[in-house]
C-alpha cells in the first residue's frame, strides 16, 4: 500500500481560534428507522431531553432548550431525507436536572462506564459507543490523525482536552482489557507530539505512534493495515472526546466542532456548532464565499462530495466544508494508466469495477472505504469514487 | 488541491523523443548529405516522413472527432495528443525508404477508425506500413551510406546510434535517457519496460554465453529497434496491462517472444511480440484483478 502526499495550497490555513456557533434558530433531531416520539406538538422540551427512543433503547436527546414544532423530513449527509423533530431554540439553554460534572473519572468499572454510555446513548457516524466498548481485542487504536487535507477539528479537540483525553483513553484500555494502546497522530504536528511527550509519562500503557502527512493515512482501515494488526478497535479521538464529555458531565453530547475553510470562503476556521443545526444556517451567520464560482465540498474534496445545497442537517457525519474556487475539468477516456489500482488502499481495482460496471461481484468494489483517492490521481478525472460507490457515472 | 493531468505523459513522451529525432536527422540525413551521398533535398526525407505520418494522424483524428462532435475546435486538437505522439512514434521505427503514401495513410486510417481498440494501435500500423514497404521492395533499414558499404559495428557504435534500424530510433544513448525521463513520471509503465528488458537480456546473454558467441548480445539488445519499441511502444497507455504484476507478466512475454521472433524476422521481433501481447493485455490484467 502506497502513501499519496496530497499537493495543497499553502494559502488555505486556517485561524487559530475555534469560531463558535451555538445559537442555532431551529434544531432538525433525526427520528430514524424504529424510533418513537416521547414528545407532542408544541411541547416544551430542555436541552438534553429525551425526545425519541427505539425498542433498543437508543435516545434522541434534544440539544437546546425550546418548544416541539413538529416533524418534518430534512436532508442528511449523503442526500439522505429523514423526519425530524423540528424544535424552536428559545436561547436560553434550560437544563431539567443540573448535574455536577465528576471529579476523576479512573475510578469507573467496565459495567459503570457501560451504563454511562447506554445512558447517553453516545453515537458517533452510527456506532453506538457502548457497542463498542463491550468488543474484545488485543490492541486499542486512537486515530488521531485529520484525514482530510485542509480539515483541522482533531487539532481543536487535542488541543483543550489533551490530558483528560488521555486519561478517558486510559481508562477505556483499562475497561476493555486491551494489551496494549496505540495513539496516532501526524508527525508534522509537532506542538502535539511535544505536549503529548509530556503527558504520556504517566499513561505507560499508551504508545504514540507517527505516521506521515499523507493519505489515506486518517482511516481506520488504513491505519490497522500499516501497523499489521487484524484484532484491534480503532476509536476515533473524536469517540474519545465525546465518551470524555458522557462519562465526565453524564450528559449527552450535543456539540462538535467542524471545519469550514477553503480558497474560496473568509475566514477559514473550525467552528463549535450545535448537533441538528442546519449547515447552511452556520454558513450564513459566520462565512462568506469570497468568489462567485464555486465548488462546494462537504467533508472535503477527497473524501466528501461535491454538493449543490448547504442546506444539511449537522450530525456525526459532518466534518465540514471545503468551498474552493470553480474548476472545471473535462472527463477524458481512460489511458489505462493504472494509478488507481496501484494505490488504492483496500487493494481494489476501481478501474475494472469501472469498465464492468453493474457486471462485477459485490467482493470487487464492497470493501471500498470512499476514500477518493482513485478520484484524486485519475489523469483522466473519471469519477471513479462513485462507480466503486454504485452510482450512476 | 492539484490533480495530475494525462497530457503530461504525452508531452513528456514528445520531449524523450526530441533528441532521438535530432539524432535519426543528422544520421540519415544531414550526415549523408555532408558526406555527399545524397542531394540537399533529399536530405530532409526523415523529416518529411516524420511530417507525413504526423499529418496523417492528426488528419484521422480529427476527422473523427469531427464525426463525432460535428465540429472542430482548439479542444478537437487537444483530443488527439494520443494520436500525435502514435504519429510521432511509427516514424520513428520505419525504413527510411518507406513509402510516403502508406507513411500518411495508414496513420490517417489509424486514428479514424481504430481509436477504440484494445490492442497496440502503433505496432498494427507499422506491420501495414512495413507489408506495403515489402511489397513495393522499400522495405530496406539501410540509409544509402549503409547500402554503399560493408557494414562493421561493435557497441560503441550500436551505443551511439550509427547501426542501422529505424529513421530515428537507432541511438542506445538517447533511448537510455529518455527511458530514465520517462521513469519519473508516474504514468510510464516502467514495470513494463524493466521486465521486458531484463528477460530479452537475460535470454541473450545465457544463450549467447552457451553458444559462445558473446558478440550476439549486441544486436539482440540494441539492434532492429528492439530497445526503442520495448520503452516507447510497449507501455503504451491504452494498450499495456495496468495492473502491476500484470505488466511484469506482459514484460517477460515480450521479451521472451521477442527474444523467439528475432531468430525469424528481426525488424519486426519486437514490434510484433508487443502487437501479440497486446491483444491479450485484458485477459492478463483480469487475472490480477484483486490482488
Amino acid at each position: 500500500m502506497q502513501e499519496v502526499t496530497i499537493k495543497k495550497d499553502a494559502n488555505i490555513k486556517l485561524v487559530r481560534e475555534l469560531y463558535e456557533f451555538l445559537n442555532p434558530k431551529f434544531v432538525f433531531l433525526p427520528l430514524r428507522k424504529g424510533f418513537k416520539l416521547k414528545v407532542r406538538d408544541n411541547e416544551y422540551v430542555y436541552k438534553n431531553d429525551i425526545v425519541a427512543m427505539d425498542s433498543k433503547g437508543h435516545i434522541v436527546h434534544s440539544s437546546v432548550s425550546g418548544r416541539v414544532l413538529g416533524v418534518k423530513d430534512m436532508p442528511y449527509y449523503g442526500g439522505e431525507m429523514v423526519s425530524s423533530l423540528v424544535v424552536e431554540n428559545d436561547f436560553k439553554e434550560n437544563i431539567r436536572v443540573r448535574k455536577s460534572a465528576r471529579k476523576y473519572i479512573n475510578n469507573y468499572t467496565k459495567q459503570d462506564l457501560l451504563n454511562v454510555l447506554i445512558d447517553a446513548s453516545i453515537t458517533y457516524k452510527d456506532a453506538f459507543m457502548y457497542e463498542k466498548v463491550r468488543e474484545k481485542a488485543e490492541v486499542l487504536f486512537i486515530n488521531g490523525v485529520e484525514n482530510e487535507p485542509y480539515f483541522g477539528n482533531k487539532n481543536f479537540i487535542f488541543k483543550d482536552n489533551l490530558d483528560e483525553l488521555l486519561e478517558t483513553i486510559d481508562l477505556l484500555g483499562n475497561c476493555m482489557e486491551v494489551q496494549s494502546i496505540l495513539l496516532v497522530v501526524k508527525n508534522v504536528e509537532e506542538e502535539l507530539i511535544e505536549n503529548l511527550v509530556s503527558l504520556l509519562g504517566t499513561y505507560p500503557r499508551i504508545k504514540l505512534k507517527l505516521v506521515n502527512d499523507a493519505y489515506p493515512n486518517g482511516m481506520a482501515e488504513v491505519l490497522k493495515k500499516k501497523f499489521k494488526v487484524k484484532e484491534a478497535i480503532v476509536f476515533d479521538i473524536n469517540e474519545i472526546a465525546l465518551i470524555y464529555e458522557a462519562i465526565k458531565r453524564e450528559v449527552p453530547v450535543t456539540e462538535r466542532i467542524i471545519t469550514i475553510t477553503g480558497n474560496a470562503v473568509e475566514p477559514k476556521a473550525a467552528v463549535k456548532v450545535k448537533m441538528g443545526a442546519l449547515l447552511s444556517e452556520v454558513f450564513v451567520t459566520k462565512f462568506n464565499f469570497t468568489e462567485e464560482q464555486v465548488d462546494v465540498y462537504l467533508n472535503g474534496m477527497m473524501s466528501g462530495t461535491l454538493v449543490s445545497s448547504l442546506k444539511v442537517v449537522i450530525d456525526s457525519h459532518i466534518e465540514g466544508v471545503l468551498v474552493m474556487k470553480r474548476t472545471i475539468e473535462e472527463v477524458e477516456p481512460c489511458i489505462k494508466c493504472g494509478l488507481c489500482s496501484k494505490n488504492c488502499p483496500m487493494g481494489l481495482n476501481p478501474k475494472y469495477v469501472y469498465d464492468h460496471e453493474g457486471r462485477v461481484k459485490k467482493e470487487y468494489y464492497s470493501p471500498c472505504i470512499g476514500c477518493g483517492l482513485c478520484n484524486y490521481l485519475c489523469p483522466s478525472h473519471i469519477d471513479l469514487k462513485s462507480v466503486m460507490k454504485g452510482r450512476d457515472r | 488541491m492539484k490533480r495530475g493531468l494525462n497530457t503530461r505523459i504525452y508531452v513528456m513522451y514528445v520531449m524523450a523523443l526530441l533528441p532521438l529525432v535530432l539524432f535519426g536527422f543528422y544520421k540519415n540525413g544531414l550526415r549523408l548529405y555532408i558526406s555527399d551521398y545524397v542531394d540537399f533535398l533529399p536530405m530532409f526525407t526523415p523529416l518529411v516522413l516524420l511530417f507525413l505520418a504526423l499529418l496523417g494522424g492528426i488528419a484521422g483524428a480529427v476527422l473523427r472527432e469531427w464525426h463525432r462532435d460535428k465540429k472542430v475546435s482548439a479542444k478537437t486538437l487537444l483530443k488527439c495528443k494520443g494520436d500525435f505522439v502514435e504519429s510521432i512514434l511509427i516514424s520513428c521505427i520505419l525504413p527510411i525508404h518507406t513509402n510516403w503514401i502508406a507513411v500518411t495513410v495508414i496513420p490517417l486510417l489509424s486514428s479514424l477508425l481504430l481509436n477504440k481498440v484494445k490492442f497496440n494501435r502503433i505496432a498494427l500500423m507499422y506491420l501495414a506500413i512495413e507489408g506495403v514497404n515489402v511489397v513495393l521492395g522499400t522495405n530496406s533499414f539501410y540509409n544509402p551510406y549503409e547500402a554503399s558499404t560493408v557494414l562493421n559495428y561493435d557497441g560503441l557504435d550500436f551505443f551511439l546510434g550509427m547501426g542501422p534500424g529505424g529513421i530515428f530510433s537507432t541511438s542506445i544513448l538517447f533511448v537510455t535517457v529518455g527511458v530514465l525521463f520517462l521513469s519519473f513520471n508516474k504514468l510510464y509503465k516502467r514495470e513494463l519496460v524493466f521486465s521486458s528488458l531484463g528477460t530479452l537480456g537475460i535470454l541473450a546473454v545465457v544463450v549467447s554465453m552457451l553458444k559462445g558467441a558473446y558478440t550476439e548480445i549486441f544486436p539482440f539488445l540494441f539492434g532492429y529497434n528492439i530497445l526503442f519499441t520495448l520503452v516507447f511502444i510497449a507501455p503504451n497507455v491504452v494498450s499495456s496491462c495496468y495492473t502491476e504484476k500484470g505488466q511484469i507478466l506482459s514484460g517477460v512475454f515480450i521479451g521472451i517472444l521477442a527474444y523467439a521472433l528475432s531468430f525469424v524476422t528481426p525488424y519486426t521481433a519486437a514490434i510484433l511480440a508487443v502487437f501479440i501481447v497486446s491483444l491479450t493485455s485484458g485477459v492478463i490484467d483480469r487475472i490480477f484483478v484483486i490482488k
